[in-house]
């Protein structure tokens, strides 16, 4: 059984979570101004890292709060969830 | 607007159910309260000013610890009855009452809330309370429950959101007994209420 510390619930199964993807992805301020291939970046291209990434959560049949976690990719180890912003 | 003439009781339909409630399994006693009355409030619990506030109108406090709920009686002016008060996350509680006190409860609330940030919804109707006692209620809640449910890591006291099979619960233990209460979404009732006398079987 897989746990994850919700920030605001404590340790619960991972089965009560849903993924949200890479973590600290900041919508552009001037939208109008970028290129399609700066567009593209910022929708499309993700790190994909080998290692820690970064990512956001929501503790879906909890408390429904979204929080930041880290996650060794390759080990599946969690560590130092937080609140987001 | 139209009007309902006739309640309908969420395991009308299932076969098997007869009345408020049924031996699930031996040592598991599994009671319906159909028609309780749902509040669901958000506000700011940095904010002093909203937890005074509530805590005059409501005669008691809002848990403000995480996985915990609070029962008392609901001050004599407003209604007669018993309020429980869940938490469900940083910011929101559920608030549930007997049936019918959740209207004198709500207009009591946004009556001292004006003007405050808050935000206070009638989920009444929306959900069902499946009360699951007996000596064996915990082991026929624990083979669909992740959640650690041994009395020492789980106390009166304590709530959780959570998932029971494939529905999602708001679980409390209100007595050492043990007594759970488990609030359901109407939909999910006759799924959770079903599932919990075959779980009990299985012991
Ligand atoms: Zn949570």
């Amino acid at each position: 059984m897989l746990l994850i510390k919700c920030p605001w619930c404590g340790t619960r199964d991972e089965s009560e979570f849903s993924y949200g993807g890479e973590a600290d992805i900041a919508r552009p301020a001037t939208p109008d101004t970028l290129t399609d291939a700066e567009w593209a970046d910022y929708l499309f291209m993700r790190k994909n890292p080998r290692g820690l990434h970064r990512e956001q959560w929501v503790h879906a049949h909890g408390c429904r709060r979204w929080f930041v976690l880290e996650r060794d990719t390759v080990t599946y180890r969690f560590s130092a969830t937080r609140e987001p912003g | 607007m139209s009007e309902v003439s006739q309640k309908r009781h969420a395991l009308a339909s299932f076969p098997g159910w007869q009345g408020a409630g049924a031996q699930a399994a031996p040592g598991v006693q599994l009671e319906i309260s159909p028609y309780l009355g749902y509040l669901n409030l958000r506000g700011d619990p940095g904010d002093e000013r909203f937890l005074q506030t509530i805590h005059a109108a409501l005669g008691q406090p809002l848990p403000l610890v995480a996985n915990t709920f609070t029962k008392a009686l609901i001050p004599q002016e407003i209604a007669q009855g018993h309020l429980s008060i869940f938490w469900l996350g940083p910011d929101e509680w559920l608030l549930v009452a007997e049936p019918g006190i959740e209207k004198a409860l709500a207009g009591r609330l946004r009556e001292n809330l004006a003007g405050q940030c808050h935000s206070l919804t009638d989920l009444t109707g929306a959900q069902v309370l499946l009360r699951l006692s007996g000596d064996h209620a915990r082991d026929a809640l624990a083979e669909g429950c992740t959640l650690d449910l041994h009395p020492k890591v789980f106390k009166t006291g304590q709530c959780a959101q959570t998932t029971l099979a494939k529905a999602s619960i708001l679980i409390a233990l209100t007595d050492d007994l043990p007594v759970f209460d488990v609030i359901v979404r109407r939909s999910f009732a006759g799924y959770a209420a079903l599932w919990l006398q075959h779980s009990g079987a299985d012991l």
